[in-house]
């Protein structure tokens, strides 16, 4: 070991490194309470799908004791056979919003689950608006100002505090080695079909080449888009749908440079699980951010 | 561009180099010394950020530009001179800001919008010409890359002026009569270091409304967090 936060690189386990290599940077443990780690990573086979996912905490938060601000979750409907993906990223200017991203994680899931099983039509704009108002319920139950008193139900005061962007996708079987996804978003985390080894974003950009400069802040639960736009996309054999925080797709641009090449390739079918971490791990010129991806391949057709 | 360089901030320490200054110049140097100090010791920090240092009299010298705080052994010292134009100033900045933002977008990277830390120990000497050229610079309009300014009164400026300068009334700051300058600027050095570091997301930006009640269907998830 070189010193108390530095961690030791070993043969074989190094990130990839997207352009000039960077030197390591301290990672030091979150100075937050409750225990958030590092890293997160998940995965399973159902009869119609394999999921992947990871999300790992960036250079900057590692070097600055704060935690991993993105979350990731994925769950089986066993009705269905339908997958909750989920994928959120705490705004870093809200100082709690950790916890924000991980609210709006489950509350997401359970709404989609209670939809699922009652077999009703999922309507969006109340969907993202439960989320928004979970960070609200959280804020004045589990952060009150004066803990003890009746819970104030304060939108303001839990933007501040717990302020998250969110990405959502309900990917449903349509048939051997098919699928059909909705997908919901609030602020710059995003999505993708992967086929062929190129990235076809699924939602507009939220600023072009044209743009002089990147947009002056991010929007993010619990405000809600006024029309919030609701993304259809089928999966056919060998498509993958991929969402990702802003931490992945920033560096990825278009996806046709070299982080593009390296996901297409990673993700071309299920990889191992620790290795879409591995690979999350990447250093990219001044890309210091959290970086989450979740994956959803259709179990191929016979 | 199929992958960025990533993002930066461009920050410009704008500073009043008028004679008035003479007592309070070598506090500015070593505030800016310490900005440098704790930019290298946080180096992931420093790399997302291109800094500036303009001073400005009657005419404006721009010491540094664009630098990466990274690779620079030191930063130039201000010094003083004549009077107190804004007007030169603030049109040193409208050549200035438009060109470096093309620039940095030329070595591929994302630019987030500017940031001018303006720093004045008197009331302008060009009353009544340097505000057009000033509401050009901030119109986004006129100026797609138009800054946040952040201001900072010391001595005699007057706290209407630095108003009118900053950008929103939260990014106006005038020392405390009776306050010793020197402190006033360590403190605004403190405070450009640690926006500087910080420049992280901010909330806020496109169309959207904050939810101000519990809707019929909600439910808190049973695990929460």
């Amino acid at each position: 070991m070189r010193n108390g936060t530095e961690v030791d690189r070993e043969a074989g386990w190094d990130p990839p490194v997207i352009g000039l290599p960077a030197a390591p940077g301290a990672v030091r443990a979150p100075a937050t309470q409750p225990y958030r780690p590092d890293t997160v990573i998940d995965g399973w086979s159902s009869e119609h799908f394999h999921v992947r996912c990871a999300a790992v905490r960036g250079p900057a938060h590692r070097a600055l004791a704060v935690p991993r601000q993105d979350e990731c979750t994925v769950v089986l409907h066993p009705g269905s056979g339908a997958v909750i993906a989920v994928v959120a990223d705490g705004v870093s200017n809200a100082a709690l919003s950790h916890l924000g991203a991980t609210v709006v994680c489950r509350t997401v899931v359970d709404y989609l689950l209670q939809a699922l099983d009652a077999g009703r039509e999922v309507d969006w704009a109340d969907l993202l608006r439960c989320a928004g108002w979970s960070l609200v319920e959280y804020a004045a139950r589990q952060l009150p100002e004066q803990p003890g008193g009746e819970p104030v139900f304060d939108p303001q005061r839990a933007e501040r505090l717990l302020a998250t962007t969110v990405v959502i996708a309900l990917v449903r079987p349509d048939g051997p080695g098919r699928a059909r996804a909705w997908l919901v978003r609030v602020g710059d985390s995003t999505g993708w079909l992967l086929r062929d080894g190129d990235w076809h974003p699924l939602f507009a950009a939220l600023s072009g080449p044209a743009d002089e400069l990147l947009p002056d802040g991010v929007s993010a639960l619990p405000r809600v888009p006024t029309e919030p736009v609701l993304v259809t996309a089928e999966l056919t054999g060998g498509e993958v749908l991929v969402l990702g925080t802003d931490g992945f797709a920033d560096p990825l641009g278009d996806g046709t440079g070299e982080l593009g090449g390296l996901f297409a390739a990673g993700l071309a079918s299920p990889p191992p699980m620790p290795k879409l971490a591995w690979l999350l791990d990447f250093t990219a010129g001044t890309h210091d951010d959290d970086r989450t991806v979740l994956a959803v391949w259709p179990v191929a057709g016979e | 561009m199929s992958e960025t360089s990533g993002r930066v901030l461009p920050v410009y320490m704008v500073a009043d180099e008028s004679r008035s200054m003479t007592p309070v110049v070598d506090e500015l140097n070593a505030g800016l010394r310490s900005l440098h100090d704790a930019l290298m010791r946080e180096p992931m920090a420093a790399a997302k950020v291109r800094f500036s240092i303009l001073g400005f009299s009657t005419d404006v010298i721009v010491h540094s530009a664009l630098l990466d705080l990274r690779v620079t052994e030191s930063l130039p010292q201000l010094g003083v001179r004549g009077g107190t134009s804004y007007g030169a100033a603030f049109s040193v900045l409208l050549d200035r800001i438009p060109a470096d933002v093309r620039a940095l977008k030329r070595e591929g990277f994302a630019v987030h919008r500017p940031a001018v830390f303006f720093l004045s120990d008197g009331q302008p000497t060009d009353p009544g010409d340097w505000e057009a050229t000033y509401e050009k610079l901030i119109d986004r309009e006129q100026t797609p890359t138009a800054p946040n300014i952040i201001a900072c009164g010391i001595g005699e400026a007057k706290a209407e002026t630095i108003l009118k300068v900053a950008t929103r009334p939260e990014f106006a700051f005038v020392a405390t009569p009776g306050v010793e300058v020197g402190l006033a600027i360590a403190e605004f050095c403190a405070a450009l270091t640690k926006s500087v570091i910080k420049s992280g997301q901010a909330i806020g930006g496109g169309e959207a409304e904050l939810v101000v009640e519990r809707p019929d269907n909600f439910r808190m998830a049973m695990d929460v967090v």
